[in-house]
């Protein structure tokens, strides 16, 4: 940060500005909860202090204030002494993950949380289209190679599949950009929207923006910036779910309900629906989930070449400028991510499949 | 009588490596019959055989072909696959480009293979609080996106080709770690291993000759199917600037270069690197596909 010819003394200043000079463990924990200081108050003066207050940032534990509970003030039924203890308690930090502080980027100095509130729906807007792209052809893929196993259809697909998880993604990129951007000429190469659409920015996702605005023009034009960014994205997870599509509605055609269904004379079309691709979805989605979670390693070279300005692109840079607070933000959120989606994907068994229950 | 004993064990060694031998006879036999597996096994051998006979094949010499009055020209006899920006024969590089992906590949699935075989064994056969921290250690790995976590590795160690081996090899030893152990708690229960732990066999023993040659089958199909998705890993981190540093031509390096160029229609600069990258690929997928079909039948999709 000082560059080379800086004095000790500098390099000393910056250490300690930085809480680079503390242990470890303590570190660990400024990052997660900032520097915390507890205040006791009078009530009262709640509001007050808040104003008047030299820390960064002050919060009044309202669920902590047991005697407000159902909506009665603390002076009304309950013991006035526990009352005044629990309420008066303020809580004053510096930083801290815990409350939505992630520090200032290392370099410029700008608060990572707003750059990153600013930038991850980009990335969302990417992310979902481009799952919703692999899931929507990925699946008719699948199950109409299982049930036509070994015909043309099936070996192009599969061939296709193949091909889709040999491709580098960035390449494919690459190969989308010079033919539908240059060479046809029909979609823009790079960016969410052109230079002079107006958007007002509710969500973030500009194509929802766009829809809850009526603005059409907007819409138009940010979906047609979506387009190639999002099926570059799409490709791996869309070879990897009609794959395991394929495979799992085989699995279920083979079994013994399947044959049960037939002997009772069901129409094709409810057994398929119903009987096989109802218990075939089991491991795909958990396909579908893992995919989604790690969408952000593609979304980085996807979001390089298309210049998309989500958070992918932005980690990267940050990863090679050494700019540890964005990195470290932008690493939590992604795993954070990770596990809410396999979190949801456990709980979606459930519904897929009644008799998975935990206890 | 100890005679005997290690005379008779040297002989149902003796018969089991024969067996095991014919075995894999059996399973290539079955593995080549496939048309895909076929379009793999030539993919594969003739990617191996550019990338060790590199400066043999190659039309120009990598190190002083350059000629700036033939930049970017487009393919032509002299030039099968174009010039690049600096009037490089593209082919010459694609070849090069083949012998480091062929490094990486090597590499990434010898440190993988390794640490992570290893890992999972001392997991599944020691148990306790042993295979708590070790499999922890590998689900948290798995947590993060893989690429994320390459990067971030070769971030911390500087870019290059060696740094980007390196950190690809360690991102890839978590499922290495899952697969040793799933097969070490699966095989460690069999009653040929009760047998040999009856007759006196040490744990090293169990492990080496009873538990390893057992479980090899799904390693090998996994180390297949891995040194493509490392050939294509290296190229991403290439493409990010963080793999093979230039001169030295890499695919993925090739073809972040090429983009700049490809506005003016040098077309030629972005295509091959990147059919060398999916070809290559593709044939490590169409040979590790078919080495699990006739390896393990328990696999077999469809």
């Amino acid at each position: 940060m000082l560059g080379e010819h800086a004095t000790e003394e500098n390099v000393h200043r910056i250490r300690e500005r930085l809480g680079l000079n503390e242990p470890l463990p303590t570190q660990y924990v400024r990052f997660l909860v900032g520097k915390m200081t507890f205040e006791k108050v009078n009530p009262k003066d709640i509001y007050k202090t808040r104003k008047g207050n030299s820390c960064v940032k002050l919060e009044k534990l309202d669920n902590l204030i047991v005697c407000q509970h159902g909506g009665s003030s603390w002076t009304d039924k309950y013991d006035q002494n526990a009352c005044y203890n629990l309420a008066s308690v303020m809580i004053c930090h510096d930083g801290g993950v815990m409350w939505g502080d992630m520090g200032n980027s290392v370099h410029g100095n700008i608060p990572v949380a707003a750059e990153l509130k600013r930038r991850f729906p980009a990335t969302v807007e990417l992310s979902l289209a481009a799952i919703a792209i692999a899931i929507l052809i990925a699946i008719p893929a699948g199950v109409i190679s299982a049930l036509k196993r070994n015909s043309l259809i099936d070996t192009f697909t599969m061939m296709g599949a193949l091909v889709g998880v040999s491709m580098p993604i960035f390449w494919l990129a690459i190969l989308l950009m010079y033919v539908f951007g240059l060479l046809l000429g029909w979609l823009p190469t790079g960016g969410r929207l052109s230079v002079g659409i107006e958007l007002h920015h509710i969500t973030g996702l500009y194509l929802v923006d766009s829809l809850l605005t009526r603005n059409w023009v907007a819409f138009k034009d940010a979906l047609s910036h979506l387009v190639l960014p999002a099926i570059a994205l799409a490709t791996i997870p869309l070879a990897i779910i009609a794959r395991m599509m394929r495979s799992s509605m085989l699995e279920v055609l083979g079994l013994d309900y399947v044959r049960t269904a037939r002997a009772k004379g069901l129409s094709e079309r409810v057994i398929v629906v119903r009987h096989v691709m109802r218990n075939a979805m089991l491991p795909v989605v958990t396909i579908i989930g893992i995919q989604l979670g790690s969408l952000m390693g593609g979304a980085i070279l996807t979001e390089t070449v298309f210049a998309w300005p989500g958070i992918g692109k932005w980690v990267f840079a940050a990863i090679s400028g050494r700019d540890y607070p964005i990195v470290q933000s932008v690493t939590l959120l992604i795993a954070l991510i990770f596990v809410l989606v396999n979190l949801l994907v456990d709980i979606s068994y459930a519904f897929l499949n009644p008799r998975i229950r935990y206890d | 009588m100890t005679v005997s004993i290690s005379d008779n064990q040297l002989e149902a060694q003796d018969a089991f490596s024969r067996a095991s031998e014919s075995q894999f006879k059996r399973a290539m036999r079955r593995t080549i019959k496939t048309r895909s597996a076929q379009v793999g096994l030539v993919l594969v051998v003739s990617f191996l055989i550019i990338g060790i006979f590199a400066p043999i094949v190659s039309p120009y010499d990598a190190r002083s072909d350059l000629d700036l009055k033939a930049r970017l020209q487009p393919p032509s006899a002299e030039h099968p696959f174009g010039t690049d920006d600096l009037g490089r024969d593209v082919l010459t590089r694609v070849i090069q480009g083949a012998r480091v992906s062929l490094q990486v590949g090597v590499m990434v699935v010898a440190i993988s293979l390794t640490i992570g075989t290893m890992l999972g064994l001392v997991a599944g056969l020691f148990g306790g609080i042993l295979d708590s921290f070790i499999m922890r250690t590998m689900d948290v790995m798995l947590s993060f996106p893989y690429v994320l976590l390459a990067i971030a590795l070769v971030a911390a160690l500087g870019p290059g080709l060696r740094n980007a081996m390196i950190a690809i090899g360690i991102v890839y030893i978590p499922p290495y770690a899952r697969l040793a152990r799933s097969m070490a708690l699966q095989i460690r229960e069999e009653d040929f291993v009760l047998a040999a732990r009856a007759l006196g066999a040490g744990r090293r023993r169990i492990v080496f000759t009873h538990i390893l040659p057992n479980g090899l089958s799904p390693l090998i199909v996994m180390g297949t199917l891995s040194m493509g998705t490392a050939i294509l890993d290296a190229a991403a981190l290439g493409f990010l600037g963080l793999g093979q540093q230039p001169p030295y031509p890499e695919w993925g390096k090739m073809l972040v270069d090429s983009m700049q160029f490809i506005l003016s229609g040098s077309w030629w600069v972005m295509l091959f690197p990147g059919l060398a990258i999916m070809l290559t690929v593709l044939g490590f997928n169409l040979l590790g596909d078919g080495l699990r079909d006739a390896l393990d039948p328990r696999l077999r999709i469809g």
